[in-house]
């Protein structure tokens, strides 16, 4: 009889064996499910968010990229000076003489370009410059853009821009200014946007620089350079040693140059 | 290890193979213990011993078959849900994020660097604006049109323009701004009233311009109009930086202390500069106080609430307090403040 109870007392423990072990095997497939479960779920969010972040900046850059279908009649809605009031009767005949004879007379063009900065800021019509110089079908360097500022058939815009940029050419102004607003447009313009659209242009200056520094005589260089510009009709192409000669003239060439070291090394450096 | 811890702690199966085995183990001792005391026959101590472990078995049974059949049910789900196929399915596989993610970095540019670009290619069309109305305007602009008392006004701003910053044109500025009266030696718009000289607009004036004549008082109201205007169109285009407002100062004061005798100072000035100071040094004390200006914008009548209520109504106008947070928000506060300082202690000896 005894046997018989310890026979039947094994079977049974026995079988709570076996079930243990297979509540353990069901904890692990359990565990296995869930875990997979999130994972896919996790990288179905990543995948979306990466997918809509893709369509957007795609989206973006369509947009920029568009042909600007500006009109005279479509401007209503930008900026606008009020050149009724009677402060700028001056400014009123200076753009009259310019419409007649396509020409600023006297001082006309500090006049209209005081005017404009008075309502919209200098550190915005920088920025207005800047925006300007760039190709927003490539998202680059415009390169043409001097070519507008400076060709006979020139806008009234363009040589407003080209006006204005006159200003700086004085290097203790143009020091001034870089000061003021410098901190303003290295948190406005990120590292990225920097080097994707700046930074080769800057670069191309520096070292169109450094070589010419390195000339043992400059006169020469530079007498070489114009030779072959005007024989290639490249002037396009050695427009950055060119450009140095002209500051050199106007005795910035030392500013300009420092500035323009000091901004790469500030986007290096970030 | 993960699955024990799980299988003592946290499965109710633990709890039923304890419960049943308490109650088995119980019985037994009962059982013993009734048979020990002789109060059970040996046969029915054979058979009760024997019935608790049937059941003990039969429990036993039923535990496992029911494990049993939920790892089948887990097992084909895990199946259908897990299947290779379905693993390596394009959606949420490591090879297609990866591909994603290359593609990002492809586009050069994030959000903020685009959104930047075409606040760009909108703004650039300000000057494009500037020159269509600089254009629209001359087309339509008649000079005949304009009539005499605009073109004195600006008359008279040019030839202010032309005594720029010799020490009559200082003397000029100051006897306009605060209300100089020639006939009566007085001036009528001391300290405070002074900061309220440029009209918000120019009120069309009452006087008639039919005919080429114009009154001595016409004159004079179109002078005084000219005078604020350039005032006005001065302050609004000075730049001011640090640099700039040092320079303009160290260039001038000669002039404004010529004008400003001491006598004239305490009248004039001096209740705004002291103001100024002293609010200016117990803004300053309080943590943070860059942070709070920049939320506010600058008109006077929002600070109410900073310090305590009681101190801006301690001062005559809380102006001087617009006054700090205009010139936070240019970061030229400390040069300005070195100025009115310098002022201070010039006119304190």
């Amino acid at each position: 009889m005894n046997k018989i109870i310890i026979i039947v007392l094994s079977i049974g423990i026995t079988l709570v064996a076996y079930a243990t072990y297979y509540e353990v095997i069901c904890l692990d497939l359990d565990a296995d499910f869930n875990r997979e479960i999130s994972t896919k779920k996790h990288k179905t969010g990543q995948e979306q968010g990466l997918k809509n972040q893709i369509t957007s900046i795609k989206n973006y850059i369509e947009i920029l990229e568009e042909e600007e279908h500006y009109s005279y009649q479509n401007s209503s809605h930008y900026n606008e000076l009020d050149l009724n009031q009677p402060d700028f009767i001056r400014v009123n005949k200076c753009v009259k003489q310019y419409l007649d004879k396509n020409k600023f007379q006297d001082n006309c063009e500090d006049y209209i370009i005081d005017a404009i900065i008075s309502d919209f800021g200098e550190s915005n019509f920088i920025e207005a410059v800047i925006a300007t110089a760039i190709d927003y079908r490539f998202l680059g360097t415009d390169y043409a853009f001097p070519k507008y500022l400076f060709s006979n058939n020139a806008s009234l815009r363009s040589k407003l821009v080209l006006s204005f940029l006159n200003r700086y050419r004085d290097p203790e102004k143009l020091q001034q200014t870089f000061n003021e607003y410098k901190t303003y447009f290295y948190e406005r313009i990120s590292k990225n946007v920097y080097q994707q659209i700046f930074n080769n242009t800057v670069s191309d200056f520096i070292s169109a620089y450094e070589d010419i520094n390195q000339q043992p005589d400059a006169d020469t260089y530079f007498k070489d350079i114009y030779f072959k510009a005007e024989t290639q009709n490249a002037h396009g192409k050695y427009w950055n040693v060119t450009f140095w000669k002209r500051r050199m003239l106007e005795k910035n060439d030392k500013t300009i140059y420092a500035i323009l070291k000091e901004v790469k090394n500030h986007y290096d450096s970030l | 290890m993960n699955t024990l811890d799980q299988l003592f702690w946290e499965s109710p199966f633990t709890e039923m193979v304890i419960k049943v085995s308490t109650t088995y183990c119980f019985v037994i001792v009962l059982i013993l213990i009734i048979q020990k005391k002789g109060y059970l026959k040996h046969t029915f101590f054979s058979i009760a011993m024997l019935l608790s472990t049937v059941l003990f078995v039969i429990a036993s049974a039923m535990f496992f078959k029911y494990q049993y059949d939920k790892y089948r049910r887990l097992e084909s789900r895990n199946d259908e849900y897990l299947a290779p196929q379905n693993m390596f399915k394009t959606e949420g596989s490591e090879p297609y994020i990866n591909s994603l993610k290359n593609e990002l970095e492809e586009l050069r540019f994030s959000i903020e660097d685009l959104t930047l670009l075409s606040e760009w290619k909108e703004n650039r069309n300000g000057i494009m604006g500037y020159e269509t109305s600089l254009l629209s305007s001359a087309k339509s602009f008649d000079e005949d049109d304009f009539s005499m008392q605009n073109i004195l006004k600006e008359t008279v701003i040019t030839q202010f323009e032309n005594e720029e910053y010799s020490q009559q044109y200082w003397n000029k500025v100051f006897n306009i701004v605060f209300g100089y009266i020639e006939e009566k030696d007085y001036y009528n718009s001391p300290h405070y009233q002074a900061t309220a000289i440029i009209p918000v607009t120019y009120e069309k004036s009452n006087y008639s311009t039919n005919g080429t004549e114009m009154s001595p008082a016409h004159y004079k109201y179109i002078e005084e109009e000219g005078n604020t205007a350039y005032i006005q169109r001065k302050i609004k285009s000075t730049i001011r930086s640090k640099n700039n407002i040092e320079n303009f100062w160290t260039k001038n004061k000669a002039f404004i202390y010529t004008f400003f005798s001491k006598s004239k100072y305490d009248e004039l000035c001096k209740p705004v500069v002291d103001d100024l100071i002293d609010i200016h040094d117990k803004i300053t004390k309080e943590l943070g106080y860059r942070a709070f200006y920049a939320k506010y914008d600058e008109q006077d009548s929002t600070f109410i609430n900073f310090h305590s209520k009681k101190f801006p109504e301690t001062y005559y106008i809380s102006w001087p307090f617009g006054f700090w947070d205009r010139r936070f928000g240019e970061n030229n506060d400390e040069t300005v403040y070195k100025v009115l300082k310098e002022i201070q202690e010039h006119y304190s000896e």
